[in-house]
């Protein structure tokens, strides 16, 4: 027998909440993950700055006018995706109530005339005082992904129920979406409904119940698309840009002459000649176009497998998670990714209709760069909560004697005996 | 012919193409169901508490802790891992390792489980072990292969004894039964 000097796990103290049912181990959350969502912000950056300095020197005399925009905004990012790391998650489950409220009515704020202000056709933006504008609607998503994940776990069975569970999630879906259509700013609304759709349906949802909504929200999005006249424009570009390539079809099919352009090694960092006001918003959902140009397939290869990866240790977040709102959450973080990256690759490969959604931590954009990386720090932390006690392996792989870093408790040891680190 | 309608096969591909990612990822959301159902089942807050618990009916709030043998002091019932057969003809990984038994726990790979046995053989809800007028019980809850008392196959619910070995697929296991409520081994 192998047996190690092991000794017995030793329970934190949490320091917000010794309730005796609520101590669990804590150690160093997922470097891999970490790492990947560092890289990420990295790549995203030099890809904003390559993409924006035309548009920049043109619109506002300063090639350096984007960058240094979401410069700032990915240090409010690291602040936030640090704080939001260190505290305990399981904390949010009693806050979510706060959090949704204040969610809520930043919404409601937006569209007051004066307090909200309008760009691009769609009032989402809010503006207090000094402070550089921000829009609510990328945290609400993390708010409601909260709040539902706490809802959702303390429901438990009830969520079959057509009055108690049903009814309440639509409405409260309903509101968020709603204060978001008024913006209006469909793809973010889209983006809240598959999110939190996710979130119902793995939780444990009846499937008719699902199927039910998932068919009427269809069937909203359909009429939405026959009344507006360039959401039926959008959908003409997907089938046929080819037949009006100056007018309908110009954004779908210069997407595709930078992608062609590029080839399979790129034409150099810097390069692009799309960027030169061929894409429209080459820095924000277009970037990966650029991104094909200037690095070619490996570019783009390498974001999508980064951003693969970052899924895949949110999946294994979700599956060491110890209680059901970590998991929760963690399938929320990990459904906002997945179906933004979706719909924004999808369109820009013209495998979907193009729908204006950013790529998450890639694009130009402070709220939702700072949004996003608050939330990685949520399931970070939902990290630091996993068992480690030689489940699936996870916790094998893990190497014994972790560094700590200055801020985080130094994990304690697996204590389990022979099993870690063993035979695999 | 075919070149005549290239423009709407390749319209075809690309939304087979987005059908196939969409599919992807209903498969995906469906795995991940499963996943965190496991965590709604009875029994799956499996968070360590503390002092002496007596096996007894009526603590069905009891949980379970998992102590190394070399601990200092055991207190209360355990279940302890034998030396058995592990994937692939090894010596199996969990072998010497020691759950308390605090109230009633289910048994399996699950991570819900109170107990979880990471073996590919264990179902992963595997089997209940509960208190009872005194005793220690064991329930199969319908495992592919099986819980053993000695060599006979569990069905229904039979009786925990120090005296014989328990096996939840290939894992063997005995419960040690704390006498002396003090502690010592």
């Amino acid at each position: 027998m192998m047996r190690s000097a092991a000794s017995q796990p030793r329970v934190s103290q949490t320091r917000s909440n010794p309730a005796p049912s609520q101590r669990v181990v804590s150690h160093a959350p997922d470097y891999l993950l970490l790492t990947t969502v560092i890289m990420l912000c990295v790549i995203g950056l030099i890809a904003v700055y390559s993409a924006s300095y035309a548009l920049g020197a043109a619109e506002f005399k300063d090639a350096n006018y984007f960058i240094k925009k979401q410069a700032f905004a990915l240090v409010l990012g690291v602040i936030a995706m640090t704080i939001t790391t260190m505290i305990d998650y399981r904390i949010l489950m009693r806050l979510s109530p706060l959090i949704m409220f204040v969610a809520l009515v930043a919404l409601a704020l937006v569209l007051v005339p004066g307090i909200g202000r309008e760009q691009n056709g769609a009032r989402s933006w809010i503006a207090i005082g000094p402070l550089p504008p921000l829009q609510p609607s990328e945290f609400a998503k993390l708010a409601v992904l909260i709040y539902l994940s706490a809802w959702l776990a303390a429901k438990g069975d009830l969520l079959h129920d057509l009055a108690l569970g049903v009814l309440p999630f639509v409405s409260m879906v309903g509101i968020v979406g709603a204060l978001i259509l008024l913006e209006p700013d469909v793809g973010t609304a889209l983006i809240v409904a598959a999110i939190t759709g996710t979130l119902f349906f793995i939780a444990g949802a009846k499937l008719m119940h699902v199927v039910a909504l998932a068919g009427s929200g269809l069937l909203m999005l359909t009429l939405l698309i026959l009344s507006g006249g360039y959401r039926m424009d959008r959908i003409t570009a997907f089938t046929s840009a080819e037949s009006d390539p100056t007018g309908v079809g110009f954004h779908a099919l210069q997407l595709m002459v930078a992608f062609g352009s590029g080839g399979f090694g790129g034409l150099g960092l810097g390069v692009s000649r799309q960027k030169f006001f061929y894409v429209p918003g080459a820095h924000t959902d277009g970037i990966l176009a650029i991104i094909g140009e200037e690095l070619g397939y490996i570019g783009v290869f390498l974001v999508v497998s980064l951003l693969l990866l970052l899924l895949y240790r949110g999946w294994v977040a979700v599956r060491d998670a110890t209680d059901q709102f970590g998991s929760l959450l963690a399938v929320g973080i990990l459904a906002w990714i997945a179906f933004q990256s979706l719909v924004n690759i999808g369109g820009v490969a013209r495998l979907m209709p193009l729908t204006g959604i950013p790529l998450p931590l890639i694009s130009y954009g402070g709220t939702s760069l700072i949004a996003t990386m608050g939330a990685i720090g949520v399931l970070l932390s939902v990290t630091r909560y996993t068992r480690t006690d030689g489940v699936g392996a996870e916790a094998a792989a893990r190497p014994q004697q972790r560094r700590s870093i200055p801020g985080f408790r130094r994990a304690p040891r697996p204590s389990i005996g022979p099993s870690i680190g063993g035979t695999r | 012919m075919l070149q005549d309608n290239w423009p709407l096969v390749l319209l075809g591909l690309r939304i087979g193409v987005a059908a196939a990612l969409y599919l992807f990822l209903l498969i995906a959301i469906r795995a991940l169901r499963a996943e965190v159902r496991a965590r709604t089942m009875p029994y799956a807050v499996a968070l360590p508490t503390y002092g002496v618990a007596t096996p007894s009916a009526s603590a069905p709030t009891a949980l379970v802790e998992v102590v190394p043998l070399d601990a200092p002091a055991r207190v209360g019932d355990h279940l302890e891992v034998l030396e058995y057969t592990g994937e692939g003809g090894e010596p199996g990984r969990l072998a010497g390792r020691s759950y308390a038994l605090r109230g009633p726990a289910l048994i399996g790979r699950n991570v819900g489980s109170t107990i979880v046995l990471p073996e590919r053989q264990v179902s992963s809800r595997h089997a209940r072990v509960f208190p009872d007028r005194g005793a220690w019980w064991v329930e199969d809850l319908g495992s592919t292969n099986g819980t053993y008392i000695g060599s006979r196959r569990v069905s229904g619910r039979e009786r925990l004894d120090p005296s014989t070995e328990v096996r939840f697929g290939p894992v063997v296991a005995r419960l040690v039964r704390d006498t002396a409520k003090n502690g010592a081994r």
